[in-house]
């Protein structure tokens, strides 16, 4: 038992009954979350595996074609790409899933190609964008992925105390104050009967 | 400088006909894994000359040692021309010179440094003033300082499209169009059956201009009123008006209404395989290139025709030794030249 000091009285003992009963609540919860967040890391892990099934195609036909176009268009590539200035805006929303906040990775804005680039470059920029979801999509889910496994890690470690260190705390304590309440009451009835005998026999 | 006899030309073209690399030359070269084991498979070749006495060479070297080949070829012909080839041989041959134009006035347009005049000379024929673009204040003054007896109305035509865009893409199709625009104005002062020959290889350059401008409508959504400004007034195979009328609608539509000949290169630009393209394009003109030296063996069709081969050839020798040096694999580096 803990060495936190113990007042065997029939209030605490509804006291910490209740306590028992909330904590007991709590760690359903928490197991319940622990399940979710194991349900929506499979289905990262799903669709992360299709995701780079398809990924590494992508990104090696992507490169591919980058070289031929570099090894094509030596000359357009150094010369249009000294003027390129804008860049790539990629917004970050986070949306619940599994009891935590995940990111979703959105292209909002990429520079404008319009009269911009010629053969060649266009179609290269153009093969790039498409590809660019692909590959956000894959950081999205590999950002999820580390965050709920984080969570579960701190699941689990409070699911453990609750189980291991304060359940078995709260019910020992109620297990001695329901002891020690018992003693009391045949200690009491001891003295009562005692008490009767004494006044039956009219001392 | 004064021009010699076509007949001349011709055979001396003749001459430099078995100078051209062989298909088994390329098969050679393209299976090279190194640049060293390249130059030494190129020792092997009519480049042998070039190379003697070269020793250990970087990808520097080798590129500037096949260009100054390709310039001295190119300098040779054009030069000796008689006036009135000479003159659309000039407007033809400043496509290539066109990439160093755009390039000095990128390094306008950004305030970077300019390198030498002669870097950004493809041909080495003295028909752009580098200097007096390197020179210009301003990009308008660049575009100005152009040469109109070789751009013609091309000079005003991208003047007017940088002012109205902003954007160096148009200026670039703007001087192409005039480049082909005055060829073809020059074409008109040769003998009726060598313009024929000519035509053969050149209407197929003009309709793949015309081709290009019509898919940045099409594919990447640029501004119709672009193919009106840039699109060149001349069809060969491939109908401007049918361009002009078709350019909002879907981009498969063009495989079946262009000729069989460009249905393969149409397809490669559709897909975005732009390099792809290229190349076929380049295949059918090295096709091309050869009817023409079987068809006109004595005129100015042979010499345009292997002026024409020394270009796909040094343009073929700069894809392999660029393509070993990324580490591209043969097959895909094979894809990639005309022969």
């Amino acid at each position: 038992m803990s060495s936190e000091y113990v007042l065997p009285t029939k209030i605490y003992l509804m006291e910490l009954k209740q306590k028992l009963t909330t904590i007991r609540f709590a760690k359903k919860i928490l197991e319940r979350k622990r399940d979710s967040l194991r349900e929506a890391i499979k289905k990262s892990l799903s669709n992360l595996s299709e995701v780079i099934k398809f990924l590494k195609q992508t990104i090696h036909n992507w490169v591919v074609d980058a070289l031929l176009i570099a090894n094509r268009y030596k000359d357009s590539l150094e010369n249009y790409a000294r003027l390129q200035k804008d860049s790539t805006v990629i917004d970050v929303i986070y949306i619940p899933e599994g009891g935590v906040l995940l990111p979703k990775l959105r292209l909002s804005a990429y520079p404008d190609i319009k009269d911009k680039l010629p053969e060649g470059l266009r179609a290269l920029f153009v093969k790039f964008i498409e590809s660019l979801s692909t590959i956000l999509k894959t950081a999205e889910i590999l950002a999820s992925l580390e965050l709920l496994l984080r969570e579960i890690e701190v699941t689990n470690r409070i699911v453990n105390t609750l189980d291991k260190v304060l359940i078995p705390d709260l019910q020992e304590k109620i297990n001695y104050i329901s002891s020690t309440l018992s003693e009391f009451m045949i200690s009491e009835l001891t003295s009562l009967r005692v008490l009767i005998g004494m006044r039956e026999r009219g001392d | 400088m004064g021009g010699v006899d076509i007949i001349y030309l011709a055979s001396k073209a003749h001459t430099y006909r078995p100078k051209l690399l062989k298909p088994e030359d390329w098969t050679l070269l393209l299976s090279a894994k190194t640049l060293q084991d390249f130059v030494n498979r190129l020792y092997t070749t009519a480049y042998r000359e070039y190379l003697l006495g070269s020793g250990s060479l970087s990808k520097t070297d080798i590129l500037k040692i096949i260009k100054n080949v390709f310039r001295k070829r190119i300098q040779m012909f054009v030069s000796q021309l008689p006036s009135k080839y000479q003159s659309f041989m000039k407007s033809y041959i400043s496509r290539l010179e066109v990439p160093g134009i755009i390039g000095i006035l990128s390094e306008k347009i950004a305030n970077k440094q300019h390198s030498q005049p002669q870097k950004y000379s493809a041909t080495g024929l003295d028909l752009i003033p580098f200097y007096a673009l390197i020179k210009a204040r301003s990009v308008e003054m660049a575009i100005n300082s152009l040469p109109i007896p070789i751009f013609d109305a091309g000079v005003r035509l991208a003047l007017d499209l940088w002012k109205r865009y902003k954007k160096l893409y148009v200026v670039e199709l703007a001087l192409y169009k005039g480049l082909f625009s005055n060829a073809l104005k020059y074409l008109e002062e040769i003998p009726d059956d060598e313009r024929d020959v000519v035509k053969m290889m050149l209407g197929i350059e003009i309709d793949i201009h015309n081709l290009l401008v019509t898919l940045g409508p099409m594919l990447y959504g640029y501004s119709p009123e672009l193919i009106d400004a840039l699109l060149v007034p001349y069809s060969y195979k491939l109908s401007t008006s049918l361009l002009r009328t078709i350019y909002s609608s879907d981009p498969h539509i063009l495989t079946r209404v262009v000729p069989p000949l460009y249905r393969e290169l149409v397809s490669y630009y559709i897909n975005k395989q732009d390099p792809l393209a290229r190349a076929r394009l380049y295949k059918i003109l090295s096709e091309r290139a050869i009817q023409l030296i079987l068809r006109d063996t004595i005129g100015f069709g042979y010499v345009f025709a292997i002026i024409k081969l020394f270009e796909i050839e040094y343009d073929n020798l700069r894809t392999i030794i660029e393509g070993i040096s990324q580490g591209l694999p043969t097959e895909k580096i094979s894809q990639l030249i005309a022969f």
